[in-house]
């Protein structure tokens, strides 16, 4: 029942699933880091003394702290302490950097597939590969790597797919693993944490890509973690205390490091162990991605979830937390509507959680109002609460980390159908999807299936 | 990890790429300090051991550098520019089998160059293509240096474009090329440019035009600056955009100013692809964002900065301002107006201590002064490489497709009608073997149907997005 953390990293360099924690000493505020550090799950099943020796460079987290963090690696680690992760990249650069920043021997080398050439930014290069190759495409070698690691399970459960929309690799390859995978594995979960590309343009192609590879996760996926780059941004410059200012000189520079810091931590907040789901034994079985995926998208047609998180040291004020994360929520669209969520659940973590539990009508009551929770559904809100704070494993820090299914998402969508639209019908670009092997069928499709979810969440909502 | 093959022809790719393959080594001379042969290295240079004995080197793929050998295929129809890299401090880069090399010259004649020495020359060339090709485990790239105004670099060096789309139709194709001024002295240069051009808008998968007065203008401006300035701001040495490898002046010959420019522009070009970043951009990925339409791939290019400041004294020059040159006429190699017209789209490829804020900041602040074309509104491709060039922090590299580019096109047609109309100098081009008047009005209409399409999309420019009807442009 563990799951299988997939990560793919799209030639243009994003790297999930790591966590860097660092206390700032003077400024007292959690920060994160500049550098990519330790994998936190790593951080399970390592001495203190060879996390500091490998991370001596870079801050050092206090592992003693980690006392009440369970043994073994699991649900993360395989039996004989590789990470069930597997990386799928079309070219080598980056995932050769991860592997020298990560602990030796931390994945299994056949889980590693590389290609050479790189898929150009083209979904359609991305997703039917190169013509030359057959068997030893990049995609059958991942596959066979999945396979394998299915088989190294007592029972599988589901895949977590990481990605982008822009890349070629990360959108194009991990719509077919997609397709592939449930193929293959009817029954298993799929979630996939996908990231959004900056608005005001980070790749020409960013919207085909994006119009495709959301057809097919609406298609085949279970769940879409979607991460809009924009936001991440602000939210990191926010964090880093100043607002933007465009006449001062003075601005802290952000690398992409930070900002994946900052999804990865998101993703710790929701998928690490918690209390509710462990066993009366205390043993976490990797139950809260699928749980995850049953709680919030209560509707087949709208899987697309909004998460954010808040993490603060010093007492635990639930409260203000939560009014620090409703105040960034988007509330009404553009038209004039307001959104609505159709199921929101809310992970606090820390030493004192349970207090949590104690305050839970206020907060439970400040959260439907914040989100926008519809009355339809009677399990519209769920919490769960876990002592160990995965997000900054200082002692006295709490988090509280949120992931909605927020209608917000389908302004996103519309924004992206109508670039989408407008190039579409200039024909610009086309000739490099169809000389790679896409149709016109393909787009005509997209353009439906994401018209339909917008409209599916604009009818979700009280009416 | 992909290589490339620089193919140079004509006395001017030549040069241009001897300055290239000096600054090449002397990059990651600057990097590579362990002297081990590496990626990065393996795209542009073989290692091999030199010592074997039936004359065949052989490939080393990994260890200490012993011999490099570069990626490359020299072509001259004349052999003073090849025979001088050849005894220079270069010569152990190159195999004598990667030379192709004639006595007569092409004079200035692109149907000499084109058809002649192409029927002539071409299972020769064919043949030392195939063999670097061979070399390589994963090709991606040609890049063909030449000249547009000459006889070997136009037609010659289309000639082999051509020869390389029929046998590796998969590896792209970057040319490089240099564009007589108006004022060149080369009579039958706009003959040779617009019969070239054909070509480059048929084959090539994408052209950077680069136009020789830009360049003076350019060298012109750094030893302004050079010369006037006082101690105080006195410019780093061998961190403009023209020095070369050798300290003392006096070795360096006339033209090498100006081809250290578009050496330059190919290290940026490249580096992506060769070192790494947090947002790595591949060659593939140049063609594949930047040219929305088959035939509508040449690129203005921009260099910035020109050179650093030696005196660590003073604030680096700030970010920003490198952003702004980026899209200032100065720093551009061709004459061209890009913010009055119509960007198709525009690629950054920034190197050195840069992070995504500062990008995300500067294109947010320079949008506003830029026209896109409606329907790619946001046509950014942006690229962070960790590796700054030789003697800066940081460097920018702006590719823009932009429909300023007719108006050099209508210069260099207008030139070309003004001679064609009096069949000025034709019959040196009819004696030779193969050519034909019929190639000279291809060419013409060549020219101005690409001039048309550029036209075409220049008048959507302000439309707004949903009144625009299907554009049929050629495809």
């Amino acid at each position: 029942m563990w799951p299988i953390a997939f990560m793919e990293c799209p030639p243009f360099g994003y790297r999930l699933g790591s966590v860097a924690i660092k206390w700032d000493r003077n400024g007292g505020n959690w920060l994160p880091t500049k550098r990519l550090q330790i994998l936190p799950w790593t951080a399970l099943s390592d001495s203190s003394k060879d996390l500091q020796r490998r991370t001596s460079k870079q801050t050092a987290v206090d592992l003693n702290k980690q006392k009440s963090v369970q043994q073994g690696g699991y649900p993360f680690y395989a039996s004989d302490g590789k990470l069930s992760a597997l990386c799928v990249d079309s070219e080598p650069k980056v995932v050769k950097r991860l592997l020298r920043e990560v602990k030796s021997g931390s994945f299994r080398d056949s889980n590693i597939s590389l290609g050479l050439r790189g898929r150009g930014n083209n979904w359609a290069l991305g997703y039917h590969g190169l013509q030359t190759q057959n068997d030893n495409s990049l995609l059958n070698r991942t596959l066979d790597s999945f396979r394998k690691e299915v088989e190294r399970r007592d029972a599988y459960c589901g895949v977590i797919l990481l990605h982008s929309l822009t890349g070629g690799t990360g959108s194009g390859l991990g719509a077919r693993l997609c397709e592939s995978i449930r193929e293959e594995f009817p029954m298993g979960y799929i979630l996939s944490v996908t990231v959004a590309p900056h608005q005001v343009g980070e790749s020409p192609l960013q919207h085909y890509n994006s119009l495709l590879c959301l057809s097919w996760l609406q298609r085949y996926a279970d769940g879409v973690l979607l991460f809009h780059n924009d936001d991440i941004l602000r939210r990191m410059q926010a964090l880093c205390g100043r607002k933007i200012n465009h006449t001062t000189a003075q601005q802290p520079q952000i690398s992409l490091s930070d900002m994946n810091t900052l999804i990865a931590s998101c993703l710790a907040g929701l998928m690490y162990p918690v209390s509710n789901l462990r066993t009366r034994s205390g043993v976490g079985i990797g139950l809260e991605p699928w749980e995850l995926l049953r709680t919030v998208c209560p509707m087949p047609t709208t899987k697309l979830l909004y998460t954010s998180q808040m993490n603060m040291r010093g007492t635990a004020s639930w409260d203000s937390m939560l009014s620090s994360i409703v105040r960034t929520l988007p509330r009404h669209s553009p038209t004039g509507n307001t959104y609505h969520s159709t199921a929101v659940l809310a992970v606090a973590r820390g030493t004192r959680a349970e207090t949590f539990n104690c305050s839970l009508q206020p907060i439970m009551m400040k959260m439907k109002q914040g989100y926008g929770c519809v009355s339809w559904n009677p399990q519209a809100l769920d919490y769960w609460t876990d002592p160990c704070n995965i997000v900054d494993l200082t002692s006295s820090s709490h988090s509280l980390t949120i992931c909605a299914n927020h209608s917000s998402v389908s302004d996103y969508i519309q924004h992206v159908l109508q670039k989408a639209q407008t190039m579409y019908d200039a024909h610009a670009y086309l000739h490099w999807y169809w000389k790679h092997g896409c149709e016109e069928g393909d787009f005509l499709q997209a353009f439906e299936i994401l018209d339909s979810v917008v409209k599916e969440y604009n009818a979700a909502g009280d009416h | 990890m992909t290589q490339s093959v620089l193919v140079q022809v004509g006395q001017c790719g030549n040069q241009v790429g001897c300055r290239f393959w000096d600054l090449v080594l002397r990059e990651h001379a600057n990097v590579n300090k362990k002297g081990i042969y590496d990626e990065a290295l393996g795209n542009f240079f073989r290692n091999v051991d030199t010592r074997s004995t039936n004359g065949d080197d052989i490939n080393l793929h990994k260890g200490i550098i012993r011999s490099l050998k570069a990626r490359a295929v020299l072509v001259d129809m004349e052999e003073g520019v090849v025979n001088e890299l050849l005894q220079g401090p270069l010569r152990d880069v190159f195999d004598s089998k990667q030379l192709i090399t004639d006595v007569s010259g092409s004079g200035n004649n692109w149907a000499v160059g084109n058809k002649q020495y192409g029927c002539l020359y071409r299972d020769r060339i064919l043949e030392v293509i195939r063999k670097t090709a061979e070399h390589c485990d994963c090709l991606q790239c040609f890049f063909l240096i030449h000249s547009m105004g000459g006889g070997t670099g136009s037609g010659l060096g289309t000639f082999v474009l051509s020869l390389l789309e029929d046998e590796f139709p998969e590896v792209y194709r970057f040319v490089t090329s240099i564009y007589p001024s108006a004022d060149d002295d080369v009579i039958t240069s706009p003959y040779n440019s617009v019969l070239a051009m054909k070509e480059l808008t048929e084959h090539a998968d994408c052209v950077l035009p680069i136009e020789n007065q830009s360049l003076i203008d350019i060298v012109n401006k750094i030893n302004q600056m050079a010369n006037s300035g006082k101690s105080a701001s006195a410019i780093k040495h061998q961190s403009t955009l023209i020095s070369g490898q050798s300290k003392v002046k006096q070795q360096e010959k006339p033209f090498d100013a100006m081809n250290n420019i578009v050496a330059n522009l190919l290290l940026n070009l490249t580096s992506s692809a060769r070192f790494e970043g947090s947002l790595n951009m591949d060659l593939n990925e140049i063609t594949m964002n930047l040219v929305p339409f088959p035939q509508l791939h040449y690129l203005v290019s921009s260099l910035t900065p020109l050179y650093t400041l030696a005196d660590v004294n003073i604030p680096t020059r700030r970010l920003d301002q490198m952003f702004t040159d980026a899209f200032s006429k100065d720093h551009q190699l061709m004459y061209a107006d890009p913010k009055r017209n119509l960007y198709l789209a525009c690629a950054l490829m920034v190197r050195g201590n840069v992070q995504i804020s500062d990008l995300r900041r500067n294109i947010e602040r320079l949008k506003p002064s830029l026209q896109f074309i409606p329907w790619n509104q946001e046509g950014w491709k942006t690229s962070l490489c960790s590796v700054p060039p030789v003697g800066h922090t940081h460097s920018l590299l702006a590719l823009a497709n932009n429909t300023c580019v007719k108006t050099t096109f209508m210069d260099l047609k207008d030139r070309f009608v003004k001679l064609y109309k009096k069949k000025a100098h034709i019959h040196h081009y009819l004696h030779v073997d193969g050519m034909e008047q019929s190639c000279f009005t291809e060419a013409n209409n060549s020219l101005s149907s690409l001039i048309e399409e550029y036209n075409q999309l220049d008048a959507t420019k302000g439309l707004p997005v949903t009144k625009m009807s299907r554009l049929s442009i050629a495809s």
